[in-house]
């Protein structure tokens, strides 16, 4: 600990702090873009970082990602779009106040609830960084098919009020996420044989085409000039402070979550941020409101989001393990600095390690400030006519489709999928869950093929389970996280029939 | 119960269920222990879709919102153009197929409004703004970040 002093004092010269501010902009326009990734960001930059040095360039790529991991928030917000797949959960409530005219709180909301994700999730690698490297190697097949299983567990709470439709959702995401290679053993399966599909279906196009281009063409097909309406709230900073504070407990958690998740190698922020989501929507004293536009659910989302930015780097940087591709990319520029990460990175290089460290507190701080004043320039794209707005998004989903993925066929999932999206929402069947689906089936699939595999050699499948606690606790989590949601659910229905009765009487 | 109707979300579910079958019969060429959890989530499916149709013949909670023929032409229209754009973007290029979809998309809106439609003030500024959209777009994503864009044969 008394070396993050010194690895602040590092970062204090002028050059490092503009850089670093200059990379935060660019993390957030970068993040914003739909199919613009925190990966593509970071590797583009990685020749800049190098010829910077150690310091300035480590700091420039973690302020990148910090920035990057945040701007996902500001489109999915805006225009319905999560910019990134971690930032699904925010578009489920933040889409919908803007809707309600309430863009501009919502947008400050995902910053503060950023921000204090991300500082808490610093500490986190701080503090605690070498037992929970550990704990991250714990975590087996069993454990993460169990863990995409809590996540799943949140479609009860996205399906705006039809579970049985939300389900049937959720399953056609888990069906999509099959096409192509099996994860285990390589065979592949559901192409019919369309050569391209072996690949399998790209998150990022799949993405864009179920949120942005659907919205994009209900955007065409509406009769008003704007797609909701610009307003600047009365007291807006009044309301926001006593939100944070009412949510502070969603917000500690949210980020525990988020910390806890993100050091396991493999599971990513979308995982996160919607088991956050999902506890936030339980715990909740209004959990009707969630999915029409609760700022709590943009909260926890974000939290839990950026919480994961520093604690995914606890297993790159305390055991070698790059736990994503953002921090496999980190991993590489430190290496190409002649750094070896891993345990020997405190004891070796303790300095660029803590001043690292302190880039990213100070990384937090720096998006504090600029994304006050580009939360304003965000708002403005309301003022742009729909039809300006609907042919622009589309002309910007079919570049974004094609740079994930650099091929047209990405453009052509991410088309597919828009028509999918398009007619669920023409026939009433929600697009959020989806989403979760093709975002967890990967990891359900490949969690429960690993699992069967190794419990072959138990005399039961249950007895293979019973033997691992991380399994049984995350088990007991996922009856608990169904029944509460079947619960809320039904509650939520006695309440919304109790308020129409008192209406019509 | 009154006269069987089909509605269009009994429709899409029926074909969502028919996919999984086609799915679920792909599943007997993969090996075991990795079938189990395709041949799960195939049944799944095939035990929601008619969960869901069975739901919505006897709730009465679910209001059906019909389709008119001018919005379904609207919606082919709209998913047609895309396509188009797409096979174009490949074709001739961004550049081109970009500036034309966009002029054409944003004056689709005044189809129909006699006074607006094919006045040369809007369509001037229709084309600058296309203009913009386009450039902007290529200068964020292929002059600052450096990014290819598809191969085509003009431009």
């Amino acid at each position: 600990m008394e070396l993050l002093l010194p690895g602040f004092l590092d970062l204090l010269d002028p050059q490092t702090l503009l850089i670093m501010a200059l990379a935060i902009v660019g993390g957030i326009v970068v993040g914003t873009l739909p199919g613009l990734s925190s990966v593509m960001a970071i590797s583009l930059m990685l020749p800049i970082a190098y010829a910077f040095g150690p310091v300035t360039g480590l700091s420039m790529l973690g302020a990148i990602y910090t920035a990057a991991l945040y701007g996902g928030a500001n489109s999915a917000i805006i225009l319905n779009t999560p910019g990134t797949p971690s930032s699904l959960p925010t578009a489920f409530d933040g889409f919908p106040m803007t809707k309600q005219g309430k863009a501009n709180q919502a947008l400050y909301a995902a910053l503060f609830a950023s921000v204090l994700g991300g500082l808490f999730g610093t500490m986190v690698l701080i503090v605690a960084f070498e037992p929970l490297a550990n704990l991250s190697l714990k975590f087996g097949p069993p454990e993460f098919f169990f863990l995409a299983c809590l996540g799943l567990c949140a479609v009860a709470a996205i399906s705006e009020g039809k579970v049985l439709r939300g389900l049937l959702s959720a399953c056609i995401g888990l069906l999509i996420a099959l096409i192509g290679q099996d994860p285990v053993s390589g065979d592949v399966r559901f192409t019919f044989g369309i050569y391209p599909l072996i690949s399998g279906i790209e998150v990022i196009p799949a993405l864009l085409g179920l949120f942005s281009l659907s919205q994009a063409m209900k955007i065409l097909e509406a009769k008003g000039s704007h797609i909701a309406p610009y307003a600047s709230e009365i007291n807006l900073f009044g309301k926001l402070e006593k939100k944070l504070r009412q949510s502070w407990s969603i917000l500690l958690r949210s980020s525990i979550i988020g910390s806890v998740i993100g050091i396991l190698p493999g599971a990513g922020g979308a995982i996160a941020s919607i088991i956050a989501y999902n506890e936030a929507r339980r715990t909740s004293k209004e959990p009707g409101k969630f999915g029409k536009g609760a700022v709590e659910g943009i909260m926890a989302s974000e939290a839990a989001n950026n919480a994961q930015v520093s604690s995914s780097l606890v297993p790159m940087m305390g055991l070698g393990i790059p736990g994503n591709v953002n921090a496999a990319v980190i991993m590489g520029a430190l290496m190409s600095f002649g750094i070896q990460p891993g345990m020997g990175l405190l004891t070796n290089s303790s300095d660029i390690a803590y001043a690292f460290m302190a880039s990213l507190i100070v990384s937090n701080f720096l998006l504090l400030g600029i994304g006050f004043y580009m939360v304003k320039l965000t708002t403005r794209v309301l003022l742009i006519p729909s039809n300006y707005l609907g042919p622009g998004v589309i002309a910007l989903c079919i570049v974004g489709a094609y740079a994930a993925t650099y091929s047209v066929y990405g453009v052509w999932v991410m088309f597919g999928m828009g028509l999918v999206g398009y007619l669920m929402l023409k026939v009433g069947i929600p697009i959020g869950p989806l989403a979760l689906g093709l975002v967890l089936g990967p990891i359900a699939e490949k969690g429960l093929a690993q699992s069967l595999q190794m419990a072959e050699s138990e005399s039961s499948l249950l007895s293979f389970i019973l033997a691992r606690p991380i399994s049984m606790a995350l088990i007991v989590f996922c009856l608990v996280a169904l029944f509460a949601a079947l619960y809320v659910e039904k509650k939520t229905q006695q309440a919304e029939l109790l308020r129409k009765e008192q209406g019509n009487g | 119960m009154g006269k069987l109707q089909i509605y269009s979300s009994d429709v899409f579910i029926i074909l969502v269920a028919a996919i999984a079958i086609a799915f679920r019969s792909q599943t007997a060429g993969t090996h075991e222990p990795f079938d189990a959890y395709p041949k799960l989530i195939t049944g799944a499916l095939i035990l929601l879709s008619f969960a869901c149709v069975i739901q919505t013949r006897f709730s009465e909670g679910y209001k059906r919102s019909e389709s008119t023929v001018s919005s379904v032409t609207k919606s082919a229209v709209l998913v047609i153009g895309i396509a188009i754009y797409i096979v174009s973007l490949s074709t001739i290029g961004y550049f081109v197929s970009s500036t034309f979809y966009l002029i054409i998309m944003f004056h689709s809106k005044r189809i129909g409004k006699a006074d607006e439609f094919l006045e040369t003030k809007p369509i001037i500024a229709d084309f600058l703004i296309s203009i913009a959209i386009v450039l902007s777009i290529a200068l964020v994503f292929k002059f600052a970040l450096n990014l290819v864009f598809p191969d085509s044969l003009l431009f």
